[in-house]
């Protein structure tokens, strides 16, 4: 009985013990390295939210700003995870942000903007004699997933009756246009214009912009909790990420390479292809003063405006809920990235 | 003259609507056991809607949509069961012919085998792209899925003819017609409706995996959206509507297979 | 009636080949069967009763010899459904009442029906199973179901019966009763019927002739002759010379190389 006792003695000992520890090691110290979650919207490629994560990665930013950061890829549940908190930051496209804060109030929230500009487009073969949205009725309208709000615009834009247009949800393959199974395919700018061009076919791009519609393109989003609870933590993130897409646009080739560790599979060429082209829509005069991934409320507020107008979203939110610039704000000065 | 089935009606409609309750009860009463535990604890622990619904909502939803939630489930029901129909189909005919040709069975069977190893889903977009958005893709994979159970319990089935009267045919020169409608079908049924249970919840997966890939109607796509949505109310319930459809086909088949095979021992005899 | 055997057996010989070894079955086996003649093959297990009967049925072909059938061979003769069968399993088809089982005959190869054919209701009368017609086999005992297997055999008027063992499988009563019974249907057409047996009291009790194989490989022993009073009914065992016979048949069945 006795030396059961004493059993139990040291067994309570020995629990409270490795509670304790364990108390101690779960506690939200920030001087050491905090494991991070980041998940890329899609499979390894060269889009730009992707880019500055992976060069960051390589280049030792991450691991200098004190952070240990997880890389994964999407294949559709990255929102779902963001919520559940087995992820912390993702990408998303601006006008998702705003649709998932409506509709089903997501607590999500945009903390880097890549897209100064979108890069939903439209396309369609050359040989289909398809010149303007007007030709789009009575045709088949290929989409992901789901109606793009810019296409909605554009339909609105250019007075096309949108009751007249076949809507067919497809496929990620670019085939399903050239096989004409459709006639005009959701696309990114930056990736099936230069794959169709590849299989050598000519397309015919349709911009939301040269409709007078305001777009803007991917951004970093994370969780509201995050923000609030772990503001450091974000603080870090995107200032690592900034400077590795800092480096991204001064070393093109480097960053091939980095971006090539990634995507094994992928075409140098058409990742380079990609890679430019988000670049360019990634500067702007507001970029070259604040500094890159900057945003504002009134760049937020017009292009919820101009969705609502369109009749590209179902309801509105309050944009400042939906975006915050304070770790923009945090690791900028004048312009320049206050580095480490 | 005595006949064994003409008893007492009245006891034993009785008897059998008792022993119906019998198979009904505790699964129902399972059923909304875990439907309760699952709606408190949702309650107690706060869980946002967009992550697990809780089955009060679920079911309200499927209450007040019934119609939508019909009209996508009679889509994705007519794609599986004609995908099912034409798999069943090509399975019975290649197993017919296999049986009579070992030859045959030796150049097919292995075809067969690497169709159904294929995964589905790597041929499905394949399928969008040749054969465009209607519901040939969605029936076509359903067949693939449904096809190889079929065909490989009918080749056993239509062989597995008792001797005596194989013998006894054969002494009356039966053709190999007779042989194969008098003998191998009836011998073959009961493999075949095994075949047929396992192939029919298929079926339904098959057209749901095909909606998934392109479509505009179906659970499949009702669940691609919700997904894509965060719309979870909306995604239990086709799933809700799923299951019962695949148990309800199922449990025809069942029933199916009680009355034509009343004589076989995997039944119970009266 | 044709003049001359019904059934030619000439110097058929059976050799199974495996693998690693061939058995010799039957070994020169000859024998003449007249038409309307009761003949019982007796003998071990192994003795190649069964085979020789399946040779005469053509379901398996001689190694060397032949069988005649009226003239025909038994591939001839199973083309003009001259041939009846009835095996220790009844083999009924168990989806089909007693009488689709009677009937089936009929629905097989129908070019070759005759209008001679025995309509079923008279042929489940004849076997006993008067009442029995829309029962299923599963619902019959084995006594039964054999009866049917029976009327099927006869229900499109071979000219041949083949019977292997068919109450073999039956209780030690049933058995008796069926031996009787058969006579009794028997009797009301006295068809050449081919009996395999190993049980003597059985062959005594049916036969008109008693053909005695010996074990492997399968050779006649001997034929004994009854001459017992037709019809054949439970009193015959109470007959003196049925003793007699039996013992005869006994004693040939133990000579040279009494294999069990």
């Amino acid at each position: 009985m006795d030396r059961f006792k004493k059993y139990l003695l040291w067994m309570g000992i020995g629990l409270l013990f490795a509670g304790a520890s364990l108390g101690a090691a779960c506690s939200d110290e920030e001087t050491t390295a905090r494991p991070v979650t980041f998940m890329a919207g899609f499979k390894p490629q060269a889009n730009l939210p992707f880019v500055a994560a992976y060069v960051a990665q390589e280049k030792g930013y991450f691991t200098e700003q004190g952070l240990v950061v997880d890389i994964k890829h999407s294949t559709g549940e990255h929102l779902n995870l963001l919520m559940s908190g087995d992820v912390d930051f993702t990408t998303a496209d601006a006008n998702s942000v705003l649709k998932r804060r409506v509709d089903p109030e997501l607590p999500i929230v945009a903390v880097a903007l890549f897209g100064q500009q979108g890069q939903q487009a439209f396309v369609s073969l050359g040989e289909s004699g398809i010149q303007t949205p007007k030709d789009w009725e009575g045709k088949t309208f290929g989409y992901k997933i789901s109606v793009p709000p810019d296409y909605l615009a554009i339909l609105e834009a250019a007075g096309v009756d949108r009751s007249k247009i076949q809507e067919v949800r497809v496929g990620f393959d670019p085939r399903i246009l050239t096989e004409k199974q459709v006639d005009i395919l959701a696309v990114f700018k930056s990736n099936e214009p230069d794959t169709l061009r590849g299989l050598g076919f000519d397309v015919t791009v349709f911009d939301a912009a040269d409709y007078g519609v305001p777009t803007l393109g991917l951004t970093y989003i994370t969780r509201q909790d995050m923000v609030d609870e772990n503001a450091d933590t974000v603080k870090r993130f995107v200032r690592a990420t900034m400077k590795g897409l800092e480096f991204a646009f001064a070393n093109t080739e480097e960053t091939l390479d980095i971006i090539m560790k990634f995507a094994e599979n992928e075409n140098r060429e058409h990742q380079r292809f990609m890679l430019l082209t988000e670049i360019e829509n990634a500067a702007s005069p507001l970029t070259d003063s604040n500094g890159l991934g900057w945003m504002t409320a009134q760049q937020w507020k017009e292009f919820q405006d101009s969705l609502l107008q369109y009749g590209a979203l179902e309801g509105s939110t309050d944009v400042n809920l939906a975006f915050t610039d304070r770790f923009l704000e945090g690791i900028y000065d004048n312009g320049k990235l206050e580095w480490p | 003259m005595d006949n064994p089935s003409m008893q007492d009606t009245s006891t034993s409609v009785r008897r059998r609507l008792v022993s119906a309750m019998s198979y009904v009860v505790p699964p129902v009463l399972a059923l909304l056991l875990a439907g309760i535990v699952w709606e408190t604890w949702v309650r107690v622990s706060d869980v946002p809607i967009y992550m697990v619904p809780p089955p009060s909502e679920v079911l309200k939803q499927l209450f007040w949509e019934f119609d939508f939630f019909i009209n996508e489930g009679s889509v994705t029901l007519f794609e599986a069961l004609v995908g099912f129909s034409i798999g069943a189909g090509v399975a019975l005919t290649g197993a017919a012919l296999m049986a009579h040709s070992r030859f045959l069975e030796r150049s097919l069977l292995p075809l067969a085998i690497l169709v159904k190893v294929t995964p589905v889903v790597a041929v499905a977009p394949l399928f969008v792209i040749w054969f465009g958005f209607g519901p040939i893709p969605k029936i076509l994979i359903t067949a693939l899925i449904t096809f190889f159970p079929v065909l490989v319990n009918g080749v056993t089935g239509f062989r597995s003819v008792d001797r005596g009267s194989l013998d006894f045919l054969r002494s009356l020169n039966a053709s190999r017609r007779e042989i194969f409608l008098i003998l191998r079908v009836p011998s073959a049924l009961p493999y075949l409706f095994s075949a047929f249970r396992v192939s029919i919840p298929l079926s339904v997966i098959g057209a749901v995996v095909g909606e998934w890939f392109s479509a505009d109607r179906g659970l499949g796509s009702v669940i691609i959206v919700a997904h894509s949505n965060l719309d979870m109310v909306t995604l239990f319930d086709a799933i809700f509507v799923l299951a019962f459809m695949g148990v309800g086909l199922t449990a025809l088949v069942s029933v199916a297979e009680r009355k034509a095979l009343f004589w076989h021992e995997s039944s119970v005899v009266v | 009636m044709q003049d001359g055997s019904h059934v030619r057996i000439s110097n058929v010989s059976k050799r199974f080949t495996t693998t690693s070894e061939t058995l010799l079955a039957l070994d020169d086996v000859t024998l003449d069967i007249e038409h309307g003649e009761f003949v019982c093959l007796l003998g071990p297990s192994g003795c190649g009763k069964s085979t020789l009967l399946r040779i005469i049925g053509g379901l398996t072909e001689p190694t060397d010899g032949g069988v005649t059938i009226g003239g025909q061979t038994p591939s001839d003769a199973q083309a003009k459904k001259e041939l009846g069968y009835v095996f220790q399993d009844p083999s009924l088809m168990p989806w089909r009442t007693a009488e689709d089982n009677i009937r089936l005959p009929l629905h097989v190869n129908r070019a070759m029906n005759k209008d001679s054919a025995p309509p079923v209701e008279e042929l489940l009368t004849l076997v006993g199973l008067e009442r029995f017609g829309h029962y299923y086999p599963s619902q019959l005992s084995g006594g039964m179901q054999q009866r049917v297997a029976l009327a099927r055999a006869l229900a499109f008027g071979p000219s041949l019966l083949l019977m292997d063992e068919p109450f073999g499988a039956l209780d030690e009563i049933t058995r008796e009763t069926m031996r009787y019974e058969l006579m009794r249907i028997w009797n009301s057409d006295k068809k050449t019927v081919v009996f395999v047996t190993h049980s003597i009291a059985e062959a005594v009790t049916l036969s008109d002739r008693v053909v005695v194989l010996s074990g492997q490989p399968g050779r006649v022993k001997g034929v004994v002759d009854i001459e017992l009073p037709r019809p054949r009914t439970a009193d015959v065992e109470s007959n003196r010379s049925f003793v007699d016979y039996a013992n005869d048949l006994r004693k040939l069945l133990m000579q040279e190389g009494g294999d069990g």
